[in-house]
């Protein structure tokens, strides 16, 4: 993956896309391979230290993941950031007092930004629509500035107007050098925003393309397991795009 | 359901409970008028009765504070009973150990300190066990008081144990004592250290970093893991915390209240402070006039007993009806309670 790049991973839900996600971000034990940022290798690291390095995910399961139904969305701005100064007073040794002020200040800027329809910022999380949850995490995500995004089903759920305004996020992001890593199983969504199409087949990498040499037909022979890339040619384009 | 009728609840589940309370007596063959009046004369009604009160709820409210950060990690400790219990044994060992050799105040901060540690560590097993071996904190919890009891009791009767008592298992009596506010009562300063660490725990639990962790755990541990909080090491911190207060609700009792180490330090008071910490919701400020209550409805038990001559048991079982009835009312006004016919 490069700088300003979109990887589309294709492939039918429950390929090994979830596992894929989940080792990159820490969630998962990696039993064997190595995953490198740059030079760094970040394959046994806590999510706390990849998080401080620049990898962020927007998870499918937004609501087992990525809010806390019944924290406030000013609280959910805070879960992956906490530990950000600008949100802490550091006036007592040992004690890292959240700065209430400040978090409501930027809270209600995100809010504005991303245009995430709620009464108060202290409502509860739980009560936003699907959309709204999306925008709040996006928010979230995308205002942590970080080096990579693992972007897994951003869409999935949304309404139209709603996954318009996710793409185009992904793509302003892209616009200012973010890696992106985006796992979907809609095929428009993937040949739309990437600049490189990996498909993945039974836990595997079976094919890599440019959107333009493929179709959709074709892809669907991939993304059924009808049919395989040799592996040293899944290499070589992986090295070439 | 607005949030303030969810705090007053409890307080207002009083008088039902007291109603139920003369019920028992009247049928049990008791005057339950002679029985009130004890029981209010000794809890609320003179000074003395105030200060034994707020004594007798300093033990709950430093448990309750503690129970109560744990509930927040999703964490029950109801091993309050066992820690307390190693606080009180810690507390008069050194105590004893120190009396005749440092100043008052160094014993006595001595004391309170490794008691403190002491119920940290008693509780740190059960926390680990839960959090990296997903053992039910429960059983072993209990496990560990029963152990902390034996200990207690093989104590009195060996090393601990005073040489002037002979029917009596109890250790040798304690000089250091600490400071009491009201002169000849059993209120003492351990009472302002148990507010001061409610709003402590307070201010961590609702401004800090560590309390947002400790609150994320709780809520949704899966989300608080994708957040980069290792849920498992807060686990392990929150039962620590809590021990940790435990303990030291045993030392002041031992230091303020008892002065000498016997078997019956503590009967259920480390289960009793579970529920003062679900009627104060697990937040430490609600906690403090539940605390209070609790203390002043087992100080009035004390005096009602020996108004009307009530057997110590009968009076136990009324104190734990009225602990439940409370309980269940707090519980129960959360949820819409919907009858349906068939």
């Amino acid at each position: 993956m490069k700088k300003g790049e979109i990887v589309g991973i294709a492939g039918v839900a429950g390929n090994g896309q979830r596992e894929l996600t989940e080792a990159i971000y820490g969630l998962r034990k990696v039993s064997s391979g190595r995953i490198l940022l740059g030079n760094t290798d970040v394959t046994h690291m806590p999510i706390r230290r990849r998080l401080e390095i620049g990898i962020s995910y927007i998870p499918q399961e937004r609501v087992r993941y990525g809010v806390i139904r019944s924290f406030s969305i000013l609280e959910n701005i805070l879960l992956d950031r906490f530990e950000e100064d600008m949100f802490s007073i550091k006036r007592v040794p040992l004690l890292k007092l959240l700065d209430y002020n400040s978090i409501s200040k930027y809270t209600e800027e995100l809010v504005r930004r991303y245009e995430i329809v709620t009464p108060h910022i202290r409502e509860k999380a739980g009560a936003l629509s699907g959309g709204n949850i999306q925008r709040l995490i996006l928010a979230r995500e995308l205002e942590r500035l970080p080096k990579i995004l693992i972007a897994e089903e951003p869409t999935a759920g949304l309404d139209i107007k709603a996954t318009e305004y996710v793409r185009q996020k992904l793509l302003d992001l892209k616009a200012s050098g973010v890696g992106i890593l985006l796992i979907s199983s809609d095929l428009t969504e993937i040949f739309q925003l990437s600049d490189v199409i990996a498909v993945m087949y039974g836990g595997e990498i079976v094919g890599v393309f440019k959107p333009e040499e493929i179709s959709y037909e074709d892809i669907g022979l991939y993304m059924t397991g009808v049919s395989k890339m040799p592996r040293d040619e899944v290499l070589r384009r992986w090295e070439l795009y | 359901m607005s949030s303030w009728v969810l705090a007053i609840a409890p307080y207002a589940s009083i008088p039902a409970s007291f109603i139920l309370m003369a019920l028992m007596l009247y049928m049990t063959g008791y005057d339950p008028i002679r029985g009130f009046s004890g029981f209010f004369q000794g809890a609320f009604l003179n000074p003395m009765g105030i200060a034994t009160s707020l004594a007798r709820s300093t033990a709950f409210l430093f448990m309750a504070v503690g129970i109560g950060l744990a509930i927040n990690a999703r964490v029950l400790n109801i091993g309050g009973e066992g820690q307390y219990i190693i606080g009180a044994i810690v507390a008069t060992a050194i105590a004893l150990a120190t009396q005749n050799t440092m100043p008052e105040y160094l014993s006595l901060l001595l004391s309170l300190m490794t008691a403190l540690i002491a119920g940290a560590m008693w509780a740190i097993i059960p926390g680990i066990l839960k959090a990296y071996m997903g053992v039910n904190e429960i059983i072993t919890s209990v496990m560990m008081n029963i152990l902390a009891f034996r200990l207690l009791q093989w104590l009195l009767r060996g090393p601990l144990k005073n040489p002037l008592s002979e029917a009596w298992p109890m250790s040798p009596p304690l000089k250091p004592m600490l400071i009491e506010l009201v002169p000849g009562s059993t209120l003492n300063v351990g009472f302002i250290i148990a507010l001061i660490i409610a709003v402590f725990t307070y201010i961590l639990l609702y401004k800090t970093v560590e309390g947002y962790k400790v609150r994320a755990t709780g809520l949704n541990p899966d989300a608080a893991t994708y957040g980069g909080i290792d849920v498992k090491k807060v686990m392990v911190y929150v039962s620590m915390y809590s021990g940790a207060l435990c303990g030291l609700a045993g030392a002041v009792d031992i230091l303020g209240v008892f002065h000498f180490l016997y078997e019956g330090i503590s009967i259920g008071l480390g289960y009793t402070s579970v529920v003062v910490a679900l009627v104060g919701k697990a937040n430490p400020l609600l906690i403090i006039p539940a605390s209070i209550m609790f203390g002043a409805i087992y100080n009035g038990f004390t005096h009602l007993q020996s108004a009307i001559g009530v057997s110590y048991t009968l009076s136990k079982g009324i104190e734990g009806l009225i602990y439940l009835v409370i309980l269940l009312i707090t519980v129960f006004v959360e949820y819409r309670v919907k009858v349906i016919v068939k």
